[in-house]
């Protein structure tokens, strides 16, 4: 899908990727990738970096230009990292790039907004408080990196919240987003060089310096745990494991073995066994967490097998999860399970780039967890060359760490 | 402004079965879309939920193919499948690489006409539950079904999608087999392919479902004419415990989806609340503080689109005094036909339709609509028709259809 990439650093460390694709389109799309997020909020005011993005978005004279170019820029912020991407017509692409200019540079947020910003907060926080899978991956965040900032919860804290004032974010912009390390990927069909002068001006303005790293996580200890909420109506119930990073050799062969577990739908075991012939769950899959990258560190992701089922299957479902997770350590893949897990992801693959959208993804993926250059141009060879030895090896680990269990229950139940 | 056409081709068969394409040979990945003139617009007193039910059953298997043949075979190729149901429509999607077309459209045309009735009660008590389920576990769609039941008095768009508990447990094999004898007819569907459609795809396509014989009776969804004159404002609240935040919702009747003020009435929804720029985001986020977010939302359909403008509430505000100044400011739009506003939404209008044209996956669903809902033509010709909007007309049409006096609103509150 691309037909020219170039690659360029272009002061202190800020690194440039600028793709033309195959195929023309009158849109200009890309990113500045901010190496800062959650990791950074400091003790009692969890949910800064998240109100600071935010803050972005809502400043009214930007907004006001930028419907003015149809142009679409909108900051976030992850864990580990924080976004500004975009979407420009490339019939104003010059006036789009001094918008993206000014929402760095203008920073005319005032004590008002930031109210605006935290009470959109606390409802945005009500909601995600009721949502099951939410509250589930807040404990297998504490479970998965103990004592280490990277269970830090992206979206803050109720409680923290009041606590965030306005020089908390002066501060932020001035030491953390423009010091913050950046990686810029633009996918465009005009030139490349009129592309690199736009973008060189939007760096004048950042101060790349030294990266905080996050505190590693401490071991980890296999816990069973029970979470109780009101109004759940069903019973969720989470197995997890900690895992390698995404780009290490052991990262494909786990998601292949994801893939025959429980990812693969109808063509993998626990969706066959457990929803279809037993029908012991709404749903159940598995995934592999890429792990997280902090500038050149990589930090451990996790292997997670989760399901749904009513409160009278609850101890069936657990039984048979933990019967099948047992039958494969034991006994194995088959070769079948196996080629069918590598034709879907080399399938998976064939698709990506079907949009400018999906190749600027494709290029913020490589640069989020620091994989190499073009991972995802040969990664249909790598999947290939995986063997059942080294599914075998990833399941040996994963015997070895045992599965931690989360369980969401309605509170009455005991 | 311009906007490029999109080419598309169209192949009517002699059983009345339309095959409609977008061809962009690169990635090598079909987008396909089948519709069935088949919601629950269609459905009447004592079958409500039976397109919804029938479409579970549509994976069940035919009498060729056992159940969930098609995801399985196309996991193995990267690719995936799914439906809905919609008042207008049941839809069936699938993408997967152009080698495995023959094999797709042979299990499609065997879906249109040799369905198994496999699994019916087993099926049917799965459709239950999820009803339950979902009044139990989803109180904004719960709070949506009530709109409608509020909005609409004898129109079947009253009706939930997923239909009413004494019709579903009233349901009949007999009763199912009717219904897909008649809604599932060739002439009652169409399919649009997008993507690596060459001639051999769009060939194999035409061979395998020229083969499907005509064999329904089927009725169109009723005009909104038969809903009694709306006289009054409707009103509602609904509570639900453990519902940490206030929602409001104001819904509008309007006109059916090819209606000539159908442009107008878009843009106006986005004036008044699409956007952080809106007029009532403005009024009531920023001035008032009432609502941390609006949104304008349009249910565009074959009978009578609506019109829904609200939001949520603040944490500290009391939602009917917000719902009161919500109506109050529709019903005096001071400042809301000002031509910088109008001027930034036509153009944005038109930025939208350039960033969704971009993938060839939204081309292909949005062709499928407007055929559904208008005819062919207005897939290159409504984007046109926005753009071509007056703002010296917009002020007429919005008191023609914005009427508080005759419009309904609900309150979802804890």
């Amino acid at each position: 899908m691309i037909k020219k990439r170039i690659d360029l650093e272009i002061k202190k460390g800020i690194r440039l990727i600028i793709v033309k694709p195959v195929w023309d389109y009158p849109v200009t799309r890309g990113a500045l990738i901010f190496h800062t997020g959650a990791y950074k909020d400091p003790e009692g005011k969890k949910g800064l970096s998240s109100i600071f993005f935010d803050l972005l978005n809502e400043r009214r004279d930007i907004i006001d230009k930028m419907e003015n170019l149809g142009a679409r820029i909108k900051a976030s912020s992850s864990l580990t990292k924080s976004f500004v991407s975009f979407a420009f017509l490339n019939a104003k692409l010059k006036k789009s790039f001094d918008l993206l200019i000014e929402f760095i540079k203008q920073f005319d947020v005032d004590e008002a907004l930031l109210n605006i910003v935290k009470r959109k907060k606390n409802s945005s926080l009500a909601l995600l408080n009721e949502d099951p899978e939410y509250l589930i991956a807040r404990k297998l965040y504490e479970i998965i990196y103990p004592q280490s900032e990277l269970s830090n919860p992206v979206a803050g804290l109720k409680e923290d919240i009041e606590n965030i004032v306005f020089d908390d974010i002066e501060r932020f912009y001035k030491e953390e987003f423009l010091n913050a390390f950046l990686d810029i990927v633009v996918v465009s069909s005009e030139h490349w060089k009129r592309i690199k002068a736009f973008v060189e001006k939007i760096t004048e303005f950042f101060s790349p310096s030294r990266i905080k790293m996050p505190t590693s996580p401490e071991a980890y200890i296999p816990q069973n745990i029970i979470i109780k909420k009101k109004h759940l109506g069903n019973v969720f119930v989470s197995y997890v494991v900690p895992a390698c990073e995404e780009g290490t050799s052991e990262y494909l062969p786990l998601k292949l073995l994801s893939y025959i577990l429980a990812e693969g739908s109808f063509n993998s075991r626990l969706v066959k066994r457990i929803r279809e012939e037993l029908g012991l769950a709404y749903y159940i899959s598995s995934n592999t967490s890429r792990g997280f990258s902090v500038h050149d560190k990589k930090f451990r992701g996790y292997f997670e097998i989760i399901a749904e089922t009513g409160k009278e299957n609850r101890e069936r479902l657990i039984h048979e999860i933990e019967h099948s997770i047992k039958e494969v350590f034991n006994f194995g893949i088959t070769d079948e399970e196996l080629q069918t897990a590598k034709s879907y992801y080399i399938g998976v693959e064939r698709k990506r780039g079907e949009t400018y959208k999906d190749i600027l993804n494709t290029l913020m993926t490589e640069r989020l967890y620091n994989l190499e250059k073009n991972y995802f141009m040969n990664i249909k060879d790598e999947i290939n060359k995986v063997e059942k030895e080294s599914i075998m090896a990833s399941l040996d680990r994963m015997k070895e760490k045992h599965f931690s269990r989360i369980q969401l229950v309605e509170e009455e139940i005991e | 402004m311009k906007i490029d056409s999109i080419p598309f081709g169209k192949i009517t068969l002699s059983n009345g079965f339309t095959i409609y394409y977008i061809e962009r040979p690169v990635p090598d990945v079909v987008y396909m879309y089948i519709f069935y003139r088949a919601g629950s617009g269609y459905e009447k007193e004592g079958v409500r939920g039976i397109s919804h039910f029938l479409e579970h059953l549509m994976f069940k298997g035919t009498r060729n193919y056992p159940k969930n043949y098609l995801e399985t075979l196309l996991s193995k190729y990267g690719g995936d499948s799914n439906a809905y149901t919609s008042w207008d429509s049941t839809v069936f999607y699938a993408q997967f690489p152009s080698c495995v077309a023959q094999k797709v459209f042979m299990y499609e045309r065997d879906r249109m006409e040799r369905l198994s009735f496999e699994d019916f009660d087993k099926e049917l008590a799965v459709v239950l539950d999820e009803k339950q389920l979902s009044e139990k576990t989803n109180p904004t769609g719960l709070f949506s079904e009530r709109l409608f039941y509020t909005t609409f008095l004898l129109h079947p768009y009253r009706y939930p999608v997923i239909g009413t508990e004494k019709d579903l447990l009233n349901m009949t094999e007999e009763k199912v087999y009717d219904y897909y004898n008649a809604f599932y007819s060739p002439e009652n569907a169409f399919m649009v392919l997008s993507g690596n459609v060459g001639p051999d795809v769009i060939d194999s396509a035409v061979k395998v479902f020229q083969e499907v014989k005509k064999r329904g009776t089927f009725h169109r969804v009723p005009s909104c004419d038969i809903e009694p004159a709306q006289n009054e404002t409707r009103s509602f609240v609904m509570k639900r415990k453990g519902f940490g935040t206030n929602v409001v919702s104001v819904v509008f009747k309007t006109v059916p989806f090819y209606h000539k003020d159908t442009p107008y009435l878009d843009v106006l929804s986005s004036m008044l609340g699409a956007s952080k720029n809106s007029y009532l985001y403005e009024k009531l986020v920023i001035k008032e503080g009432l609502f941390t977010s609006i949104n304008s939302e349009v249910y565009e359909t074959q009978a009578c689109t609506l019109h829904s403008i609200g939001g949520v509430v603040a944490k500290d505000k009391n939602p009917k005094r917000a719902v009161e100044r919500l109506m109050k400011y529709i019903e005096n739009p001071v400042g809301l036909f000002t031509k910088n506003r109008f001027k930034r939404t036509i153009f944005n209008v038109y930025a939208d339709l350039v960033y969704s044209r971009e993938s060839i996956r939204s081309q292909g669903e949005m062709l499928g609509e407007f055929v559904l809902l208008a005819k062919d033509s207005e897939f290159n010709d409504f984007p046109l028709k926005l753009l071509s909007v007056e703002f010296d007309k917009l002020k007429e049409v919005y008191n023609r259809y914005f009427k508080v006096d005759y419009a309904t609103y609900g309150i979802l509150t804890e």
